[in-house]
């Protein structure tokens, strides 16, 4: 993209020319130090401190070859004359006097000094000191050195000041140029800055468009799938009416077949539509009071059958922690947990399934780890990886075996994401797998007003279930024994009739829809007859409740209806009405 | 000469008054020119409350000495003579400061504590050469410069005082 390589090229030559001035800023701050320190440290103070002394010293050697007992004090005169010597050296040989010999008259009357300091020193014996002519003679000369050491204070003056003032303009440019520096980089910080805010707002630009177009496309999927299930729902409803009117073998096992693709289609649209849902962000997760070992017992319910039917054993390890009431979304998480199993059971043909709940403290939440482990056929290493996204399944042959579109897990994900959580997959291949999902929850209180108990059925009544479907059979089979009751299974209606014939049955469950003979003629059989049971009590189990098809029941003598898939509440309701087995039944 | 007396009596008492002073009191006159005279706070003295050196006195000391670089000389050089801490306990200086005169009568106060806490050199030789007057002699307090940085500096440099004739301990 040329914009990016734009950009790059451009906060590279920024950063460099930063670098770059950096350094220079570096150089100019130490060459800023030194002239500084220059400035403050020459010895031009010292210049005519120097001279002073050299003049004060000559005057006192002056003095002491003019004192009176000049004879006397040959060893003062020889200590003053050192003295001097040593200033006169000083001030030759110091920074100072180098500095002073750089101008052509400091040089000349420091010269003329230092003649005179070298005659006078050859002439100064301490035996000749007494001699007032020589004392007369170096006095004289001593007057001329201080002469020229008041030429060289003024001189000093002169070039101090003109030293200083060439300091004091360097010092000016040195500094002008540090702050010209950093002017200059602030300069390039500020277009660095600039040129990195415009870049990262076209990558929040960038962002904000893909984001979307990805709703876009998530909002027409929600749509196609919802435009989808409208007619497919009419499909549905139709083949339901269908399969009650009376057609020929041949006709029924069409229009199952017919039923069971629309389920499958019908599932498949509404994964399709939960995932839209889930990438629109438009899933929102519930907030409220549940027992979770209900969603558990729920899902087990659900699948029993299933499983009992393909012969893998169906187990669930609530551990104690989990049994209890969380706030959380049950309904999001009956949806995990049914994808799981419902996947754990599609891919295992022999063993088990297993379904382990346990909670664990996650700071104020508590983190929910479901686990569904099945012995199925495994997922192969490479695969695992895709497994999850959308439209994979670990590969193609599985689609064509066992069908399915591969969003399960997609959704499954999402959800616990969106509570919290993740997924994790471990499986070996031929051996099975285990799915985790974990999830947050909030610990709860279990709520004071509590579901009214369930009616209480009479104990060891006996029902007779007439009803074709196996899976329904074992359904509805252990539900009523739960209640303490004993079933007696009729696969069709001639069966029934026949069972209620010698049984005198406390109820019988009437399945609407049977082959050979359906449930409204099943009943007008066994209340015209003299059987055992024509005075038992008939209730219809039919998935559609239309007024018509009541009206049809109870005109043909059954006593009430039960929907399905069949509530465990609403069949205690009805198992309740039945009066205690008469003693003596069998013999009636 | 009144006043004179005065003093001289004065002293006296001082040091038969302090014990330990008359005990530490026990340095050797000079014999020769003398060089450095140390006064006011010293235990030890051969003088009216001052102690007297000439140079082979001074040679008799602990000698110690260091090399360094100094704005006086043109490249390094061995200053080599008698720690502030050696002059301090030969002749027992105690005190808040010194004040050093030289011969051209220059004055200088010193912290006592440039003494006893190292550092200082009271400096004799220069590469080996006895110094003479010429040479900034015959003594001339130096610090080392070019080892501890903080002794390179103005302050430092005005207490080296060269043509060193007289220590007086005070405060």
């Amino acid at each position: 993209m040329p914009s990016a390589r734009r950009f790059r090229t451009a906060s590279f030559a920024a950063a460099l020319l930063l670098l770059g001035v950096a350094l220079s800023a570096v150089a100019a701050v130490m060459d800023w130090q030194e002239r500084h320190e220059a400035a403050f440290s020459h010895p031009y103070d010292n210049a005519q401190w120097l001279v002073f002394q050299g003049a004060y010293e000559t005057f006192r050697l002056h003095d002491a070859l003019d004192a009176h007992e000049a004879a006397a004090n040959a060893d003062d005169i020889i200590l003053r004359h050192e003295i001097f010597q040593s200033r006169v050296i000083a001030l030759q040989n110091s920074a100072v006097g180098k500095l002073l010999a750089s101008d052509a008259e400091a040089a000349a009357l420091l010269s003329g000094i230092a003649a005179r300091a070298a005659l006078i020193d050859g002439r100064v014996q301490p035996g000749d000191l007494a001699d007032p002519a020589l004392r007369e003679a170096l006095a004289a000369e001593l007057a001329g050195v201080i002469a020229l050491f008041n030429r060289t204070a003024m001189r000093a003056i002169h070039i101090a000041a003109y030293m200083r003032t060439r300091d004091l303009v360097a010092l000016r440019t040195s500094q002008t140029m540090v702050s010209d520096i950093f002017l200059v980089a602030a300069a390039s910080a500020l277009g660095l800055f600039a040129i990195v805010t415009v870049q990262l707002r076209r990558i929040d630009e960038e962002r904000a468009r893909a984001e979307a177009a990805s709703k876009t496309k998530s909002a027409f999927l929600a749509t196609m799938s919802h435009e989808l299930r409208t007619p497919l729902n009419g499909v549905i409803g139709t083949l339901d009416l269908l399969a009650d009117d009376a057609m020929p073998q041949a006709s029924r096992a069409r229009v199952a077949i017919a039923r069971r693709s629309a389920d499958l289609l019908l599932a498949i649209i509404g994964d399709v539509l939960d995932m839209a849902k889930l990438e629109e962000g438009r899933v929102t997760i519930d907030r409220v009071v549940f027992p979770l070992a209900r969603v558990v017992e729920e899902v087990r319910e659900t699948f029993a059958a299933i499983a009992a039917i393909r012969g893998v054993g169906l187990s669930v390890n609530l551990a104690p922690e989990a049994d209890a009431w969380f706030k959380g979304d049950p309904v999001r998480l009956r949806q995990i947990l049914s994808n799981l199993v419902s996947n754990a059971l599609k891919f295992t043909e022999a063993g088990s399934v297993t379904v382990t709940a346990q909670v664990t403290d996650a700071g104020d939440a508590a983190r929910l780890t479901l686990s569904v482990a099945d012995t199925g056929i495994g997922i192969p290493a490479a695969a695992l990886a895709r497994l999850g996204r959308r439209f994979e399944q670990a590969d193609a042959t599985i689609a064509r075996r066992y069908g399915g579109t591969g969003l399960g897990l997609a959704i499954v994900r999402a959800l616990a994401e969106a509570m919290g959580g993740g997924l994790a997959i471990a499986s070996t291949e031929g051996k099975g797998s285990e799915i985790t999902v974990t999830c947050l929850l909030v610990r709860a209180e279990a709520p004071a007003q509590r579901e009214p108990p369930l009616p209480a059925v009479p104990a060891g009544i006996l029902v007779l279930l007439a009803e074709d479907n196996a899976v329904n059979q074992i359904t509805a089979t252990a539900m009523i024994e739960r209640f303490g009751a004993r079933v007696d299974v009729a696969v069709n209606g001639a069966e029934a009739v026949r069972r209620a014939a010698t049984q005198c049955y406390d109820m019988i469950l009437m399945d609407m829809q049977m082959p050979e003979l359906d449930g409204i003629e099943a009943t007008r059989a066994i209340r015209a007859g003299h059987s055992a049971s024509a005075r038992s009590p008939i209730v219809a189990l039919t998935a559609s409740a239309f007024t018509e098809d009541v009206e049809r029941c109870r005109a043909a003598g059954m006593d009430g209806y039960l929907t399905k898939p069949l509530r465990k509440r609403a069949l205690a309701e009805v198992l309740a009405t039945v009066a205690p087995p008469r003693a003596g039944r069998d013999a009636a | 000469m009144m006043l004179t007396r005065r003093a001289a009596i004065a002293a006296a008492a001082a040091i038969v008054a302090t014990p330990h002073a008359s005990a530490e009191a026990s340095l050797p006159q000079p014999t020769g020119p003398v060089v450095l005279t140390l006064g006011g706070n010293v235990r030890a003295t051969n003088a009216a409350g001052a102690a007297r050196f000439d140079r082979a006195m001074l040679d008799a000391l602990p000698q110690t000495g260091f090399v360094t670089g100094s704005p006086w000389t043109d490249k390094p050089v061995r200053f080599d003579g008698i720690s502030g801490a050696a002059l301090v306990d030969a002749v027992g200086a105690h005190g808040r400061e010194a004040t050093a005169t030289a011969l051209n009568d220059y004055k200088v106060t010193i912290p006592f504590t440039d003494f006893a806490a190292g550092g200082l050199l009271v400096a004799s030789r220069i590469d080996g050469e006895v110094l003479p007057i010429r040479a900034r002699g015959p003594l001339w307090i130096v610090y080392p410069f070019d080892i501890n940085q903080r002794f390179r500096a103005e302050l430092f440099y005005a207490r080296s005082i060269w043509q060193l004739r007289s220590i007086v301990f005070s405060g």
